[in-house]
C-alpha cells in the first residue's frame, strides 16, 4: 500500500529497477528495523514502569507474636490480616479469612463451633473445611513458622495443604 | 516540476525518518540501562555476597528480600527505604564495627528498628534510593540526615520526659529553663514558671542608681571586679539569669534612670530591739558573730560565695538563690532586713525561705552582710550619675518595653509581654525555606541557624532584640539539641499516643503542711513524686523510710547523713508544733506500697540475730567499705552510726531485698541475701542507736 | 479456503458491515469508498504542493507541535497511574517515581521536555505563520484557531507545573493567579474560582489537575482536529505566495 501511494506521489526513479538496493529502499529498512525496535522496547519499557517496585500495603507476611498468646482450642482473628491463628492440640495453623465464595471477611462464631460468612451463608469448620455453601472450597491455609526469637510468623503468599500444623 | 526533483525530497524525507528513528531508539534505550545501574542494586548485590563470607550465611540470606525495602507509617508520614541498602540494620550478627557500612547493624537500642526505620529519628530523605538525596541536604528535600551528636533531639520528639540516656537533651532543656528563654519563647514543655526576673515595682528601695547602671552594662561580670569571667560567669555552678542586652550608654543610663524611680512601697527604717542593738552594737566581734550564725544556718546551701584560695578564687554554695559576695555594696540594709524578715512580701514568688528570725541573729547577719560581703571597687567605674531627668525616665520606661525587658520582670501597672520572641515550640521541624538568614554566610540548614543564632543573634538579624548569651561549645550544642527536639503538638490523636509526657502539676499540699511547705519552701530542693528540686533526697517515701521521732530530731536539727555532701539543710528554726507537723504529713502521706510497716515486728529480733548480722555486716559483705559506722567506714553510703533511731525495719528489709525497687538508681547494690540474712542485718542495723530518741541534741552533725 | 475467501467474508459480515459502512472493495466503488471513508487519508490535503514538503518551507513546526502533543498525552497517561492529586501525597509520589518506580524518571523527563519542546515549537509556528502572511484570507479562521491552540498549550503548560506540589510550583500558581486577580472587575472571583479556595491548597491541586488531564487536551485535541480539517479546506499551506515572493 505505502509503495502505491509513494509511486502516485512521487514516481518511482529509475535506479530501483535494477534489482539492487537503492538508497530510498535503505533508509526505508533502517527505519522499520528502528521503529520495530523501540516499539517492542516502549513495550517492554511500559510493561516494567507498571509494575509497582514498592508497595502500599500491610505486609503479606507478618508476625502474630509469640505462641503462648492462643490458649489451647482457641481460633483468634488477626483483623488486620485477615487470618485466623488457630491452636488445636496438633499445633498451630493460620486459616485465611475470606471467603472462597467472592471474597467476604467471614467471622468465628464461637457458639456455634464455626466460622460463618455474613454474605452468602457459607459455613465452615474451625480448620477451614467447606461445611455449607454457596463457597466453592474450603478456606487455604497458610505457611507458619516460628521467627529465631520465638514468634509465629505468618506467609499470606505461600498456600500449604491443610493438616499440616506447626508443633511448637 | 519533475518527478525527480519529487523522488529527491521523497528520499531527503525518508533519510530524516530513518535518522530520527534510530535516535529515538537510542534515546529510549538510555531508560532501561540507567535502571539497571541503580546503585541501591549494586548494594544489594554486594550484601548478598558479603553475607556469603559470613559464618551465618543463611540467616542472614533468609532474611533477605531483593527490591526496594521500605518501612510505612502512614500515620506518622513516614517513608523510609533507608533499609534498602542499609541491608544488616537489625542483624546483631553484623553489629561489629568491623562490618563495613552500609551492612552494619543498628546499635542496640529500646525501639525496633525495623518497626520504626531511620528517618524517624535521624532525618534525611526517606523515600530516596540514591546515595546523597537520601543523606544531604538538596533542592528537593530540607531536612538532611541529623548529625550524630545532635541524635537526642530525636528522642526528645516523643520523651518530653528527661530520660537517663539523654543527657545532652536534658542539659539542653535544663539550660532553656534556667537561662530563663521562656521569659520571651513560647517553649514546648517548658512552662513560664511563676517569676522569671525579681519584680521590680519597688527595686528604687533595693538599689542605687549606679549598682542597676553597672549591672545592665556587664551583668555577667557584677561580681567580680577583676572582670574576670571565669569566676562569675558561665563557667560556674551558676547559671547568668540576666543576659547582656546590647544596650548604649544613653540607653543604659535612661533605664537606670527610670528603674531609681520605682518606689511603690516606701522601706521603713530597720527595727530592732533597742536591748538587743544596745547589748551587740558594743562587741567587736559582731560581724564575725554574723558570720558565723551566717555559716550555722546554712545560707550556701543556696547561696554562694566567691573564696580565694591561692591564687584562684572560685564561688562555692548552692545555685538556688543568688551569689553574695559583694552583696552588701548592691542593697539598701534597711531593705535587707525587711527582707530577711519576709522576703515574699517583697517577691511573692521567692524560693527563699521566711526563717525564725530572733532579733538577735537577724542583726548578726545583718551586721555581716553588710560589712564584710562589700566591695568598695565595685561601683568604681561607672560614671557620676545624676538626678534622673524627666527625658531620662520617659526613655527608660519606653526602653523597658521596646527591649523586652517586661516579659521576665514586673512592674506594676506595666501590662507583661508574653512571647516577646519568636515561638520555638516548633522549631525542630522547620524546613530551611522557613528560616531566615539574613546576609550571614553560615551553611543553609537549621543548626548552623540555631547556634548562629544564640552565639551571634545579630549575625542572622541586624535588628535582633535577643540578649547575648556566652555559651560554652558543649552547651550550645546541648541548646540546640533541645530545641531540635521541639517539633510541636503531634499532628493527629494516633502521634499524641506516642508522646510520654513530662511531669506536669507543681507540688502543691494543702492543709497545714501546705501552709508549711509553702513557707519553707521545701520543693525548693526535695522532690516529691517526681515534682521539686534536686539539690537534696527525695522524699516521697520518707515516711516508710523513717521513723516519725526522728523527722522530728533533723528538722529541729539538720544534720547531714552523708558528711561528703556540701549541701546541707538549712536550719529553720523551727517549732516543736511545726516539726510534728511535718513528720506526720511525711509519716503518712509519703509512703511505698512495696513497705509494710505493721508486718514487721521489732521484738522478733533478737540479740543473737543482731550478733550474726554484724558478722554479715563486717565480714561476709563488708558493708563497711561505704558506709560509716562510729569512725570507721567508708563515705559513699549514709552514715549508719544511729540507724537504729532512723530508719523502720520493714524499709530496711525491703531495701536489703531490692534498693532498685525502691529508690530507682540507687548505687546500693542488690545483694541475693537469704531471708534469714535479711533479718539478721536488719536486727543488726536497729540496734545501732547513739542517743535516745528525742534528744534532739546540740552535738555536732557528722557523728549522727 | 484461501486467505483472500476468508477475508472477504470476513468483509460481508453483520459486525464488520456496522463498523467500517461498506463490504469488501471488489468493485470500483467500494474501492473509492474505502478511500473517501477513511480518515487517516483525509488529513492531509489532497495535493500536496512540492515547496509545502520542502523544509525550509515550514520546519514542521506544526507536525512537531502535534506528535509533542501525542507524546505528551501517551506519557502524561502513563504518569496518571503513579499519580494522586492529593497533598502531600503529590509530591511522595513525584519521589516514588525518581526514585522507586522503573523507568520513572524516563517518563518524567520526556513529559517536560515534551511539554517545553511543544510551547517552544508552537511559538515558532505562530510566527512563522503570521511572517508568512498566514493570517490573511482565507486562512483567517484557522489563524484564530491557532491562537486559542496557543492559549490551551500554554495553560497545559501552567496547569501541570502545580502537579508535582514542590516549592516552585506553589508560589509559581500562587503569583500567578495574583496576577490574575489584577483583572478588572472580575479578576479576584476568577482567581477564587481557579484555587477553588483563598490559598493554593488541596482544591487547587484537585482543579488544577482535571484541567490538565481532561478538560484543557480534550479542547486541544478538539481545536487539533478543527485545525488540520481547515487547512485541508483552506487550500493547503500559505507558502505558496511566500514562495513566490521569495523568488
Amino acid at each position: 500500500m505505502s509503495d502505491v501511494l509513494a509511486t502516485t506521489i512521487a514516481g518511482r526513479p529509475e535506479e530501483s529497477g535494477r534489482g539492487e538496493i537503492g538508497r530510498r529502499d535503505f533508509f526505508n529498512a533502517i527505519a522499520a528495523g528502528a521503529f520495530g525496535i523501540a516499539g517492542l522496547g516502549a513495550l517492554v519499557v511500559t510493561y516494567r514502569y507498571l509494575l509497582p517496585n514498592a508497595l502500599f500495603e500491610p505486609s503479606m507476611n507478618f508476625r502474630a507474636g509469640t505462641p503462648d498468646l492462643y490458649p489451647l482450642d482457641s481460633v483468634t482473628y488477626m483483623p488486620d490480616q485477615q487470618v485466623y491463628i488457630v491452636r488445636t492440640a496438633d499445633g498451630f495453623y493460620a486459616v485465611s479469612a475470606v471467603c472462597t465464595h467472592l471474597g467476604c471477611n467471614t467471622q468465628w462464631k464461637p457458639e456455634a463451633n464455626l466460622i460463618a460468612c455474613p454474605c452468602h451463608g457459607s459455613k465452615f469448620k474451625s480448620d477451614g473445611t467447606k461445611v455449607e455453601g454457596p463457597a466453592p472450597r474450603s478456606l487455604p491455609h497458610f505457611a507458619i513458622t516460628l521467627t529465631p526469637d520465638g514468634e509465629l510468623l505468618v506467609d499470606k503468599l505461600e498456600t500449604i495443604k491443610p493438616g499440616q500444623a506447626l508443633r511448637v | 516540476m519533475t518527478a525527480k526533483k519529487m523522488g529527491e525530497i521523497s528520499t531527503r524525507l525518508r533519510a530524516i525518518f530513518a535518522l530520527v528513528s534510530v535516535a529515538f531508539v537510542a534515546v529510549l534505550a538510555v531508560s532501561p540501562v540507567r535502571d539497571f545501574f541503580q546503585s541501591w542494586k549494586r548494594y544489594e548485590k554486594n550484601y548478598v555476597s558479603y553475607a556469603q563470607t559470613r559464618p551465618d550465611t543463611k540467616r542472614l540470606l533468609a532474611d533477605f528480600h531483593p527490591g526496594i525495602d521500605q518501612i510505612w507509617l502512614p500515620e506518622m508520614r513516614v517513608l523510609d527505604r533507608c533499609t534498602t541498602c542499609h541491608q544488616g540494620i537489625s542483624q546483631t550478627s553484623l553489629s561489629d564495627a568491623s562490618v563495613p557500612q552500609p551492612f552494619r547493624a543498628h546499635p542496640a537500642i529500646p525501639h525496633d528498628v525495623k518497626k520504626w526505620g531511620c528517618v524517624v529519628c535521624h532525618r534525611g530523605q526517606g523515600p530516596a534510593t540514591e546515595i546523597s538525596e537520601a543523606h544531604e541536604t538538596t533542592l528537593a528535600w530540607e531536612q538532611p540526615l541529623l548529625p550524630i551528636r545532635f541524635i537526642q533531639a530525636s528522642c526528645g520528639v516523643c520523651h518530653r520526659a528527661d530520660l537517663p540516656q539523654t543527657p545532652k537533651l536534658n542539659r539542653g532543656r535544663e539550660l532553656l529553663s534556667q537561662l530563663n528563654c521562656s521569659g520571651c519563647h513560647h517553649l514546648q514543655d517548658i512552662e513560664r514558671p511563676a517569676m522569671l526576673g525579681p519584680d521590680l515595682s519597688n527595686v528604687g528601695n533595693k538599689l542605687t542608681r549606679q549598682w542597676i547602671y553597672k549591672w545592665l552594662k556587664e551583668p555577667h561580670t557584677v561580681v567580680d571586679s577583676s572582670g574576670n569571667t571565669v569566676v562569675d560567669g558561665y563557667e560556674t555552678v551558676e547559671e547568668p539569669r540576666m543576659p547582656q542586652f546590647r544596650l548604649t550608654d544613653p540607653e543604659i543610663k535612661a533605664l537606670s534612670a527610670y528603674l531609681t524611680t520605682l518606689k511603690g512601697q516606701p522601706i521603713e527604717p530597720a527595727k530592732f530591739d533597742q536591748g538587743v542593738v544596745a547589748s551587740l552594737q558594743k562587741s567587736p566581734d559582731l560581724a564575725d558573730q554574723g558570720e558565723v550564725r551566717f555559716r550555722q544556718m546554712f545560707c550556701t546551701t543556696c547561696h554562694s560565695l566567691a573564696v580565694t584560695q591561692g591564687d584562684e578564687t572560685k564561688l562555692i554554695g548552692g545555685n538556688i538563690g543568688p551569689e553574695l559576695t559583694k552583696v552588701g555594696s548592691k542593697i539598701n540594709p534597711d531593705w535587707l532586713v525587711a527582707w530577711l524578715r519576709d522576703p515574699q512580701s517583697y517577691l511573692p514568688h521567692a524560693l527563699m525561705p521566711r526563717y525564725r528570725w530572733s532579733d538577735q541573729d537577724l542583726y548578726k547577719v545583718t551586721q555581716y552582710i553588710n560589712t564584710r560581703l562589700t566591695d568598695p571597687e565595685l561601683l568604681s567605674n561607672v560614671p557620676p550619675l545624676e538626678e534622673p531627668a524627666q527625658e531620662e525616665i520617659r526613655l527608660g520606661q519606653r526602653l523597658f518595653l521596646e527591649k523586652g525587658c517586661a516579659s521576665c520582670h514586673v512592674i506594676q501597672g506595666v501590662s507583661p509581654q508574653k512571647d516577646f520572641g519568636p515561638d520555638l515550640a516548633i522549631l525542630g521541624s522547620k524546613n530551611v525555606s522557613q528560616l531566615e538568614f539574613g546576609n550571614s554566610s553560615i551553611p543553609r540548614n537549621i543548626i548552623s541557624y540555631i547556634q548562629a543564632k544564640i552565639t551571634d543573634p545579630l549575625s542572622v538579624n541586624p535588628a535582633a532584640r535577643m540578649p547575648q548569651y556566652r555559651l560554652t561549645p558543649t552547651d550550645l550544642d546541648a541548646i540546640t539539641t533541645a530545641l531540635l527536639g521541639m517539633t510541636g503538638s503531634p499532628a493527629n490523636s494516633s502521634l499524641a499516643r506516642l508522646i510520654v509526657p513530662r511531669a506536669q502539676g507543681a507540688f502543691h499540699p494543702a492543709g497545714a503542711f501546705g501552709e508549711l511547705s509553702d513557707r519553707y519552701k521545701c520543693a525548693a530542693c526535695h522532690r516529691f513524686n517526681g515534682d521539686g528540686g534536686n539539690l537534696a533526697p527525695e522524699l516521697s517515701f520518707e515516711g516508710s523510710r523513717a521513723q516519725r521521732q526522728w523527722i522530728m530530731d533533723f528538722l529541729k536539727n539538720p544534720q547531714t547523713l552523708r558528711p561528703t555532701l556540701i549541701f546541707r539543710m538549712p536550719q529553720f528554726n523551727l517549732t516543736d508544733q511545726d516539726a510534728s507537723v511535718i513528720a506526720d504529713y511525711l509519716g503518712m502521706v509519703t509512703q511505698s506500697a512495696a513497705v509494710k510497716l505493721s508486718a514487721v515486728d521489732q521484738k522478733q529480733f533478737t540479740p543473737q540475730m543482731a550478733e550474726m548480722g554484724k558478722q554479715l555486716y563486717e565480714v561476709k559483705y563488708q558493708c563497711n567499705a561505704c558506709h560509716t559506722i562510729g569512725s570507721a567506714g567508708g563515705y559513699v553510703g549514709p552514715n549508719l552510726s544511729n540507724a537504729g533511731n532512723w530508719l523502720n525495719a520493714a524499709w530496711i528489709e525491703e531495701w536489703l531485698k531490692n534498693p532498685q525497687a525502691l529508690v530507682p538508681g540507687t548505687i546500693e547494690p542488690r545483694r541475693s541475701l537469704t531471708e534469714q540474712e535479711v533479718q539478721a542485718l536488719t536486727a543488726y542495723v536497729l540496734t545501732l542507736k547513739q542517743k535516745a530518741p528525742g534528744s534532739a541534741g546540740t552535738t555536732a552533725g557528722g557523728a549522727q | 479456503m484461501t486467505t483472500e475467501e476468508m477475508l472477504n467474508r470476513l468483509r460481508a459480515t453483520r459486525a464488520w458491515m456496522s463498523i467500517f459502512r461498506r463490504g469488501p472493495a471488489r468493485t470500483n466503488r467500494t474501492r473509492s469508498l474505502a478511500i473517501f471513508g477513511n480518515v487517516f487519508l483525509h488529513l492531509l490535503p489532497v495535493k500536496v504542493r512540492e515547496q509545502s514538503l520542502r523544509v525550509r518551507a515550514t520546519y514542521y513546526l506544526g507536525t512537531i507541535s502535534f506528535f509533542m502533543f501525542v507524546v505528551l498525552t501517551l506519557t502524561g497517561i502513563f504518569l496518571m497511574f503513579y499519580y494522586h492529586p492529593a497533598a502531600p501525597q503529590a509530591y511522595l509520589d513525584m519521589k516514588d517515581l525518581r526514585f522507586v518506580v522503573s523507568n520513572g524518571v524516563f517518563l518524567r523527563n520526556m513529559h517536560r521536555v515534551a511539554a517545553h519542546i511543544m510551547v517552544i515549537a508552537v511559538f515558532w509556528h505562530m510566527f512563522h505563520v503570521f511572517y508568512r502572511g498566514g493570517y490573511r484570507p482565507p486562512h483567517e479562521f484557522n489563524w484564530a484557531i491557532g491562537v486559542v491552540l496557543l492559549l490551551l498549550t500554554l495553560l497545559l503548560s501552567y496547569t501541570g507545573y502545580l502537579l508535582p506540589w514542590d516549592q516552585l510550583a506553589f508560589w509559581a500558581i500562587t503569583v500567578g493567579t495574583n496576577i490574575l486577580s489584577s483583572a478588572p472587575f472580575v479578576g479576584p472571583q476568577l482567581r477564587y474560582l481557579l484555587l477553588g479556595g483563598n490559598l493554593v491548597g488541596e482544591n487547587a491541586l484537585l482543579r488544577f489537575y482535571v484541567l490538565h488531564c481532561v478538560i484543557l487536551p480534550l479542547l486541544a485535541a478538539l481545536l487539533i482536529a478543527v485545525h488540520f480539517w481547515r487547512i485541508r479546506k483552506d487550500g493547503g499551506l500559505t507558502v505558496g505566495e511566500s514562495n513566490e515572493r521569495d523568488k
